[in-house]
């Protein structure tokens, strides 16, 4: 069995969330009149895989031991939905960089992306992955920080009254190219599982919903084409903040 | 002892069930926006960053005011506070008794309209939506904020998926269950709003 430390750690970081252990980065909505802004300039954006979350396994329930059968549980789960993906030849990073560049491209924004766009360089970020620093960008009128927190399928238990749909969490920020004012600020959650509060909340498509993991692995090529679905919707609901 | 408890479980149901108010539209109607009441919008202290606007019922703000022959509940906001640049935002929270499907106005001080927002423009976040305005150097002066219902989305439904921990205590231990929560709220005429104005570049508010 396969265990991924970035996938477990954006696991990690949607259970924190679903604990409230983290407040959202203080929101800033983007002043489109203010802002003379054509091009942005997108920020190498952290390594992200298809990830499974699974809140209230019941193994949590039995101390350390239970713990651990939880998250071998949840990690051959996770691995079966990665080659499912991968056997749709969905590329989450793909999906989204298409849509959401064709949005902002409609809205009157040519976004110019890094390459490659998921770096492997170690860049200090905060809990909901933006950077802590920013660096000067030339050639363009702003810089936009994205962080694709989760991508894959969540579900809030065992049982058929907790079916698994595709979520989708990000964090962005648009500053300007001296990299020192914040132009815009906000998370977004596509099924919001974790309950964040004041999070943009988009609700899932509900064609894509499977009440057991046996029935999601039976969908086949169903399962990406839910996540296909769910990237689009995010990457759209993310320009129009713009 | 038991009739105490009696009555405090009755008024604890009596506040569970208090039903969304909504403005009576079969009385004394206005006849323009100018004869309503003009509320001050709430406006953060930055000396009292713990200061929170208090959330109302839009029927506590709202009259009737009757416009181009229709009849319609109406909430009238000053909000030239701050100077410009500032940044105006209407809170709508949901909430199982309805939910204000808010239509938004901004008027200049002859209560001219000067640019407007339907529901679809709020940012649904959890369980509020938000709608941020902002009113730049240079713009078009505008006094007034004026909420009234969306006809075009009131009679819809807000629906919104969570997740729920259930929790089971057993013995001297306890289960931990989870489900999925969908809750459908109606969108309506009726519901909980809070309207705030600060000078661009503060910090946003904090319910």
């Amino acid at each position: 069995m396969r265990f991924n430390f970035a996938t477990a750690a954006g696991l990690m970081a949607v259970i924190l969330l679903a604990a409230g252990c983290a407040s959202v980065p203080p929101q800033q909505a983007f002043n489109r009149e203010a802002a003379d802004i054509h091009s942005i300039r997108v920020l190498p954006m952290a390594e992200s895989e298809i990830g499974l979350a699974f809140l209230n396994h019941p193994g949590a329930n039995f101390g350390l031991i239970g713990g651990l059968v939880a998250a071998s549980d949840i990690s051959s789960k996770e691995n079966k939905l990665q080659k499912q993906m991968a056997a749709s030849q969905l590329d989450h990073l793909a999906v989204f960089r298409e849509e959401f560049a064709a949005a902002m491209q409609a809205q009157g924004y040519t976004l110019t992306w890094s390459e490659p766009l998921p770096a492997k360089s170690k860049v200090a970020r905060d809990r909901w992955g933006l950077r802590k620093a920013y660096g000067a960008v030339e050639g363009v009128d702003a810089q936009l920080d994205l962080s694709l927190n989760f991508v894959g399928y969540a579900t809030s238990g065992a049982g058929d009254a907790s079916p698994y749909r595709p979520a989708v969490h990000l964090a962005a920020r648009l500053l300007d190219p001296a990299g020192k004012q914040n132009l815009f600020t906000d998370v977004l959650t596509y099924n919001n599982i974790t309950n964040i509060p004041t999070a943009i909340t988009v609700n899932p498509d509900p064609r894509f919903a499977y009440p057991d993991f046996e029935q999601l692995e039976a969908a086949g090529a169903d399962v990406a084409t839910g996540m296909k679905v769910a990237l689009e919707e995010t990457a759209k609901r993310l320009s129009e903040q713009f | 002892m038991r009739l105490g408890v009696a009555c405090l479980a009755l008024l604890l149901a009596a506040c569970a069930t208090e039903p969304m108010r909504r403005v009576a539209l079969d009385q004394g109607c206005a006849s323009s926006v100018a004869q309503l009441i003009a509320h001050p919008a709430f406006v953060p202290d930055a000396a009292k960053p713990k200061l929170k606007p208090k959330q109302a019922q839009f029927a506590d703000y709202a009259a009737c005011v009757e416009r181009d022959g229709t009849r319609t509940g109406a909430a009238l906001f000053r909000i030239d506070q701050v100077a410009p640049p500032s940044t105006l935002t209407l809170t709508i929270v949901s909430d199982s008794r309805g939910t204000l499907a808010a239509r938004i106005e901004l008027l200049d001080a002859d209560f001219n309209p000067v640019r407007s927002h339907g529901f679809d423009d709020f940012v649904r976040r959890g369980m509020q939506y938000t709608l941020d305005m902002f009113h730049n150097v240079g713009d078009p002066p505008i006094r007034y904020l004026l909420v009234s219902p969306d006809p075009a989305r009131v009679g819809g439904v807000d629906q919104h998926f969570g997740a729920q921990t259930q929790t089971l205590f057993v013995g001297t231990g306890y289960y931990n269950h989870g489900v999925e929560s969908v809750s459908s709220r109606p969108l309506g005429d009726a519901g909980t709003l809070i309207v705030s104005v600060r000078p661009q570049g503060s910090a946003p508010l904090k319910y």
